[in-house]
């Protein structure tokens, strides 16, 4: 047996918290800020609650994270998991989400993530951190950060397809200028692609303005069956696909260090949408360093693999071109806060098919995808969202 | 004394480093469909199978990518700065997660052919890492 998950549920509540710099506020209260701001948007209350997901943040983890939420909350759910996938995990929530409404489990599933990894943290605790997500004994013990990880694979893809760093840092300047048009944003002073070439090295080829930002911040939505989705104040935005590849966790292991999983996510989120690529008015996808994005454009299908350098120039990927990437300003202007930093894409999905999106509204968008990624090239999930007229 | 971490063998990863403690590089092969793996594992990865065999491998690879490190990612590594961080595609397979020595950054190149060398950590744990060598 078979359920088509197309059109079954819909996002009726979306809350944002600040993002930044938010001294003094910790990843537990900042998830329930995010929640409570999405209770509020829903016409719902904490009580009406029969779900939650949740992530682990760096701050604050639990072992039992969305019980310990759900404790905080007092809310007795029947369907509670924490995810753990690191930026893909706010979309594998949707489809477990969805997957629990259409089975009858639940009813009303807030999945909601916060945390505080830029003032929860000292330097040294955040090194710490950082080696966690390294193989204990076939990586840390080369003292080789994250960033390394990513810039071995922008390397490859230059080699590989002639991608060049002006290429990479077109995709931060056309994310800021996103962000310029988004008061939420955190960094929202345009930039050039000589300002990124001139920014520090910080593992080569990539340099500072490469690389996302380090953020405060929480977000939250409210997912319940598409039959009951007119029954709030806003505008519903609904379900129409969602996949998932997942490759591997340490990059060592990587089947390709220039394709990703992005490659199946995304045919198979397209696939359940009965959508393609070019139906698509927007997308958001997963730029925690700019040679990701690329890859991402090309294995979602925007463009032909190994072209992605070459697609992301000419104002092809900014509002009023071809595929607008990341309105809000994305990971690399807007804000990462750690495992919530795909939330942040996916409340601006919401914003975008309410058409309440302002300066950076795209017109009349009525189909758009979210794309979120975990580890290092690792976890890949891709959420394709429609207004009613979609379905 | 080193700060650096030290790899904390398990009971399927003990011959890969009792390997390096004698200065070789050990990887497992599959007596069954012929596959060759790192990190270990107690099954094949190729076909799931149980009969895998530990065999001394090459020690010769080739860089697949490289990145140079400024800002170390653990501790112990602050004086070493900047290092070459390296992914060696090894002559049996697999691809292993290093640091180039004996190499400047600007001399690192795709494909160029590399050996393991192995630098001690502890008393029995001796890590290997990789430097420039002649084809062939």
């Amino acid at each position: 047996m078979t359920t088509n998950l197309r059109g079954s549920v819909a996002i009726v509540g979306m809350g944002e918290t600040e993002v930044g710099v938010l001294r003094g506020q910790g990843s537990s209260e900042l998830c329930a800020e995010a929640a409570r701001r999405a209770l509020l948007d829903a016409g719902l209350t904490k009580g009406d609650i029969d779900g939650l997901v949740t992530c682990n943040p760096w701050v604050e983890p639990h072992l039992y994270h969305a019980e310990m939420f759900s404790e905080y909350m007092q809310i007795f759910p029947s369907f509670c998991m924490t995810l753990n996938a690191g930026g893909a995990t706010t979309l594998t929530a949707v489809l477990r989400a969805a997957s629990a409404i259409a089975t009858g489990v639940c009813t009303t599933v807030l999945i909601t993530h916060g945390d505080n990894p830029r003032t929860g943290m000292t330097a040294s605790e955040t090194g710490a951190k950082m080696t966690t997500t390294m193989n204990p004994q076939f990586e840390l013990p080369y003292g080789v950060p994250l960033t390394n990880g990513y810039a071995m694979a922008g390397r490859a893809h230059m080699h590989e397809f002639g991608t060049t760093s002006e290429q990479f840092a077109q995709v931060a300047v056309s994310a800021r200028k996103h962000a310029s048009l988004n008061p939420a944003a955190e960094m929202r002073e345009p930039i050039t692609i000589a300002d990124v070439l001139n920014s520090p090295v910080v593992a080569d080829p990539l340099h500072a303005l490469d690389c996302s930002l380090w953020s405060d911040g929480g977000g939250a939505v409210v997912v319940v069956a598409a039959e009951r989705a007119q029954d709030f104040p806003n505008k519903p935005v609904f379900f129409l696909g969602c996949g998932e590849g997942h490759w591997h966790e340490h990059l060592f292991q990587a089947r390709s260090l220039t394709a990703t999983a992005a490659c199946e996510s995304g045919p198979r989120a397209f696939s359940m949408a009965g959508l393609a690529p070019e139906d698509m008015d927007f997308a958001q996808v997963y730029d925690c360093f700019t040679p990701v994005a690329i890859m991402e454009l090309e294995d979602l299908g925007f463009c032909a693999k190994g072209e992605g350098g070459g697609f992301v120039e000419n104002g092809n990927i900014e509002l009023g071109g071809t595929i607008p990437i990341n309105t809000h300003g994305g990971l690399l202007s807007h804000s990462h806060t750690g495992h919530p930093g795909t939330m942040f894409a996916l409340t601006e999905t919401v914003t975008q098919l309410r058409g309440d999106g302002g300066a950076r509204q795209v017109p009349n968008a009525e189909v758009g995808l979210v794309h979120g990624q975990g580890g290092v090239l690792s976890s890949h999930a891709t959420l394709i969202l429609g207004t009613e007229a979609s379905l | 004394m080193t700060n650096k971490p030290v790899p904390k063998p398990t009971p399927e990863t003990q011959p890969f480093w009792a390997g390096c403690a004698q200065g070789e590089l050990r990887l497992q092969h599959c007596n069954t469909c012929g596959h060759a793996q790192y990190p270990p594992r107690k099954l094949c990865s190729g076909c799931f199978g149980q009969d895998v065999a530990w065999r001394r491998a090459s020690g010769r690879g080739k860089i697949r990518s490289w990145s140079t490190v400024v800002a170390p990612g653990a501790p112990g590594f602050e004086a070493e700065v900047p290092f070459v961080s390296v992914l060696v595609t090894l002559e049996e397979g697999p691809t292993m997660l290093s640091v180039l020595r004996d190499c400047e950054a600007a001399d690192v190149t795709f494909d160029l052919p590399v050996e393991v060398i192995f630098e001690q950590r502890s008393d029995d744990i001796f890590v290997p890492y990789f430097k420039p060598c002649e084809t062939g």
